[in-house]
């Protein structure tokens, strides 16, 4: 029977469809038979690019071309769903404006740091960054060079980034994207059981009886997982869900119960809840007295800001250097303190006092606080930017769990605090790796002079190469440069001149500033790339080897598919590559070499890659490991150095856990599964961590044990609400949010990237509430500024679609070069995790 | 041309009017309606924006809780003919 290959299509795309809804349409299916390949199609197992849900993506390519995406039916992520957003993964790839040559701002041939963007090769981009570097290093040291990475770099190139900056250059000036976005939610971890990432998994969703989203807008964001628990609402009637935030979005259409606060005073409800809980007598006694401790920790700490600031001038508690260039006190600081204290504390926050602060009406606080009470209810409550992007970002992470621990729901199937993660591998790389500026892999900190030991010891390095000051973090690092402190910077696979905070008064004069070298790797010309000095193109997603850890501590890998365009290269290849332009000589101290001979005139690649370790498999290696896939498989980075340098990374990598509760699997294994969720003990993947049965590190008879902590307990901190660090007044009197949007999402960000910085925006849109409109005398579709003290925008007023904004709140998405909302924004941050605020501060809206 | 399938979860008492509304749209056709409320629906456009559209639109179609992609495939050539029949065996 003859069929066009449109008939052909659809009938694979129908029947795809069909078998994913668990239902068969027979005419379709038999339509859609063909022996697999016969059309020339190659499909492998893969995971999407975008967020940090992991969906597990089948990648087909034909006459190396990536031509179809399928959502894989065998990952349980996704069981053959993708979202909207997995629409684009292939088309990414072969969008006209691709970076394909390096490109180095010149003039008469030079490069100038005011000339234009001409194209170069390889060897002449790693020249003048060799130049920049180590004159650098000459006269400043280590503490001159830095780099700003990303959630979204695969797990071997966040650790081969933090190999190169922390071991072989010795600077501890490398931070993550994942700063901007999980840093709070990560010190939120740390803090309250001393080991980071969720105790549960996505499982949870089928088993919960209540859900609630705080500052989280899981239907745009985290579709595929939203759809999880829709349609575990459509199938269990008795489930409810409760939808915080402060303003009304798609989420909340699903949403019994719609509680929009006012800003900052999602602290507040999580003392109320907690006050409820106590006085309804719905303590769980047992499990507080068997494994919670109490703590109550400092409060005046401060928000983030330059340290001149008035704000943190009367900060008593934000660890900056006093009068006397000690540390004034420590923003983490805390003091055990009883549970009768911690009812006292909290007895505040009554229904009455909470509900006029935040602006929630009393039942649904108290249906709120009484679904968390009862006992027979199982609750799962997730956050992402709401929480983590928040002056008091790491102690609301700490708030949540102090009301899913007094009721000791928690690290058992739909009982689950669960933090979601915003980019595709802030766990599995950013978080894991330890590519942030206090960090090592697998929960180890910089200052601390027994891990960096255990660190030396597995990176074969001699006893003292590592430093033990905290480098610069995100916001940190945007200072230095305006300061002209940070002088060599580079940064890959983010776009941060967009997505940090407060742009005009630092990161774009950072960038530059002639006393800098900036150094953007990309694939696109994003406003990052244009603003800096040299831009490296980079391979993407299927161009490589790569692996990712998503929120479910799930780590998931894919072999490269295809080849990247022109003279691309993965960030992998670039940071391998450009180690053999140093030498230990060079970069490290004398007395250190002097005391350690041996290490005398070796290359930094010899000392970090050519180990033994990550050069230990031969490039046959890669065939085999991968020949259950197809026959001689291997990838261009192995093909350039010789050896198969992922699986040499890794196996390296995966001994920081392994007997540490942060097990990873074998290498070999993760290419031959739909990924595996740590800690993989004998290669079982553990769902639910510190529960008896669950979790191998917990011993029979122990029942619950948070094996992060010495004493194996968890720690419920006595923390208050305090208002935000600007708030609005009467000049500046609307509060400002920031955000993504899935409208917005398709309009421009990743089709049409605009070279310049500044540019009219004649399609932004603020939301606003009409009667907010109404009385500045606008109207929707108007033409207004938008202005903060740092920085204006011009817009369009939206007053209607999905997002409904409450009175004296408005709405900018910042996915938008066109729109940069980023000018208007505070770099105020938690003082605690460093993560900006990027959803509270003043703004006006006036007529354009 | 890009040919997508996605299945649209819809709210059961909607799910009827969403069939008859999604069924007038160019390129687009509903396959299936499945016991648990959701519709087999592909997407053929010429471009991926137009389809991006039609995603945004099936998302706004009253009752519609969820808008899920299956498969995708991009072809830029349609019209030949498919050389490995199909039959029975």
């Amino acid at each position: 029977m003859a069929q066009t290959r449109r008939d052909f299509i659809r009938n694979k795309a129908v029947a795809a469809a069909a078998a994913t809804a668990g239902i068969t349409i027979p005419i379709r299916q038999a339509a859609a038979q063909v022996p697999a390949g016969a059309d020339g199609v190659r499909w492998d197992k893969g995971v999407c690019r975008y967020c940090g849900t992991g969906c597990g993506v089948l990648v087909g390519v034909k006459d190396g071309r990536i031509v179809a995406t399928q959502g894989d039916p065998d990952a349980p992520v996704n069981k053959g769903l993708n979202c909207i957003k997995g629409y684009f993964l292939s088309k990414i790839q072969y969008t006209a404006d691709r970076l394909t040559t390096p490109l180095l701002r010149m003039k008469d041939g030079r490069y100038d740091k005011n000339g234009e963007f001409q194209p170069i090769g390889w060897k002449q981009a790693f020249d003048i960054m060799e130049e920049k570097c180590k004159a650098v290093l000459k006269a400043k040291g280590p503490t001159g060079v830095g780099m700003f990475g990303s959630g979204q770099w695969t797990v071997w190139e966040g650790y081969a980034a933090n190999k190169l900056m922390k071991a072989g250059l010795r600077s501890n000036n490398i931070d993550p994207n994942a700063r901007h976005c999980m840093a709070s939610a990560v010190f939120g971890f740390i803090r309250t059981f001393g080991a980071d990432e969720p105790m549960g998994c996505y499982d949870d969703a089928e088993a919960a009886d209540v859900f609630v989203l705080w500052g989280s807008n899981m239907a745009e964001m985290h579709p595929i997982l939203w759809s999880r628990i829709t349609n575990r609402r459509l199938t269990a009637r008795h489930v409810k869900v409760h939808v915080l935030s402060t303003f009304s979005h798609r989420s909340c259409e699903v949403a019994d119960a719609e509680l929009i606060f006012k800003p900052q005073t999602d602290l507040a409800i999580l003392n109320y809840i907690c006050h409820h809980i106590i006085e309804s007598g719905a303590v769980n006694e047992d499990f507080v007295r068997k494994h919670v401790n109490f703590a109550r920790g400092v409060t005046d700490i401060g928000y983030g800001l330059r340290p001149n600031h008035p704000l943190e001038q009367a900060a008593g508690n934000n660890g900056y250097p006093g009068p006397d260039g000690k540390p004034k006190g420590n923003p983490m600081a805390a003091s055990a303190i009883g549970f009768d204290e911690f009812k006292q504390f909290v007895s505040t926050y009554t229904l009455d006092h909470t509900s006029q602060l935040s602006g929630v009406p009393k039942d649904k606080l108290l249906a709120l606080a009484q679904a968390y009470a009862d006992p027979r209810t199982k609750v799962t409550s997730y956050w992402t930017m709401g929480f983590n992007q928040h002056t008091r970002g790491t102690w609301v992470n700490n708030m949540i769990y102090n009301v899913h621990l007094l009721v000791g729901k928690i690290s058992e199937p739909g009982n689950s605090p669960f933090s979601l993660t915003g980019q595709p591998s802030a766990c599995g790389t950013a978080r894991e790796a330890g590519t942030f500026a206090h960090r090592l892999p697998a929960d180890l900190l910089i200052a601390n002079p027994q891990h960096r030991e255990i660190a030396e010891k597995i990176w074969q390095l001699p006893p003292g190469t590592l430093r033990g000051e905290v480098g610069f973090h995100a916001v940190q690092q945007d200072r230095m440069l305006k300061d002209g402190v940070l002088n060599f910077y580079w940064t890959t696979t983010t776009n941060n001149m967009q997505a940090g905070p407060n742009i005009n008064q630092e990161r774009y004069p950072g960038f530059r500033d002639p006393r800098n070298f900036i150094v953007v790797s990309d694939a696109y010309p994003t406003v990052t790339a244009m603003a800096a000095d040299l831009i490296l193109p980079s391979a993407m997603w299927m161009e490589k080897e790569g692996a990712f850890g998503n929120a479910e501590r799930r780590g998931q890998f894919w072999r490269q598919q295809v080849k990247a365009p022109g003279q691309a290269k993965s960030d992998l290849w670039q940071y391998v590559e450009f180690s053999k332009r140093f030498r230990t000589d060079e970069v490290w101290p004398a007395e250190l070499l002097d005391r350690n001979p041996q290490y005398k005139g070796k290359t930094l690649y010899e000392v970090l890659f050519a180990n033994g370790a990550v050069n230990r498999f031969d490039k046959a290696e890669a065939a085999r490991v991968n020949a259950h896939a197809w026959a001689n498989y291997t990838n261009d980075e192995t093909e350039d150095f010789g050896f198969y340098v992922q699986k040499g990374l890794f196996q390296e990598y995966r001994q920081f856990g392994v007997g540490k509760g942060k097990d990873l699997g074998e290498f070999d294994q993760y290419h031959k599964v739909r990924g595996l969720r740590w800690p993989v003990v004998n290669g079982k993947e553990t769902l639910w961590r510190y529960r008896e049965g669950y979790d191998p590190y917990v011993k029979p008879g122990e029942g619950v044990r948070f094996y992060g902590k010495p004493d194996g307990k968890a720690t419920i901190f006595a923390l208050p609400y305090q208002p935000a660090a600007e708030q609005p007044d009467a000049e500046y009197d609307l509060w400002l949010c920031t955000g993504r949007v899935l409208e917005h999402w398709h309009t421009g960000t990743m089709t049409r990237r605009v070279p310049e910085l500044y540019r009219a925006f004649p399609d932004a849109v603020v939301w606003m509430h009409p009667k907010d409109a109404e009385r500045r005398g606008m109207k929707h579709g108007d033409p207004v500024k938008a202005i903060t003290r740092r920085g204006e925008v011009a817009l369009r007023v939206n007053t209607r679609g999905r997002n409904r904004m409450p009175e004296g709140l408005v709405f900018i998405p910042f996915f938008d070069e066109h729109r940069l909302a980023n000018k208007l924004t505070l770099d105020a941050t938690c003082p605690i995790s460093k993560e900006t605020d990027f959803k509270k501060c003043a703004v006006k809206i006036v007529k354009a | 041309m890009h040919i997508s399938s996605v299945i649209v979860g819809v709210r059961p008492e909607q799910i009827e009017a969403a069939q008859d509304a999604i069924r007038t749209w160019p390129g687009v056709a509903v396959h299936a309606a499945t016991a648990d409320s959701r519709l087999i629906v592909t997407v053929e456009t010429d471009d991926d924006a137009a389809s991006a559209d039609t995603f945004a639109r099936l998302a706004g179609v009253d009752g519609v809780m969820s808008v899920a992609l299956v498969y995708h495939q991009f072809e830029p050539d349609p019209d030949r003919e498919v050389l490995h029949g199909t039959d029975a065996s």
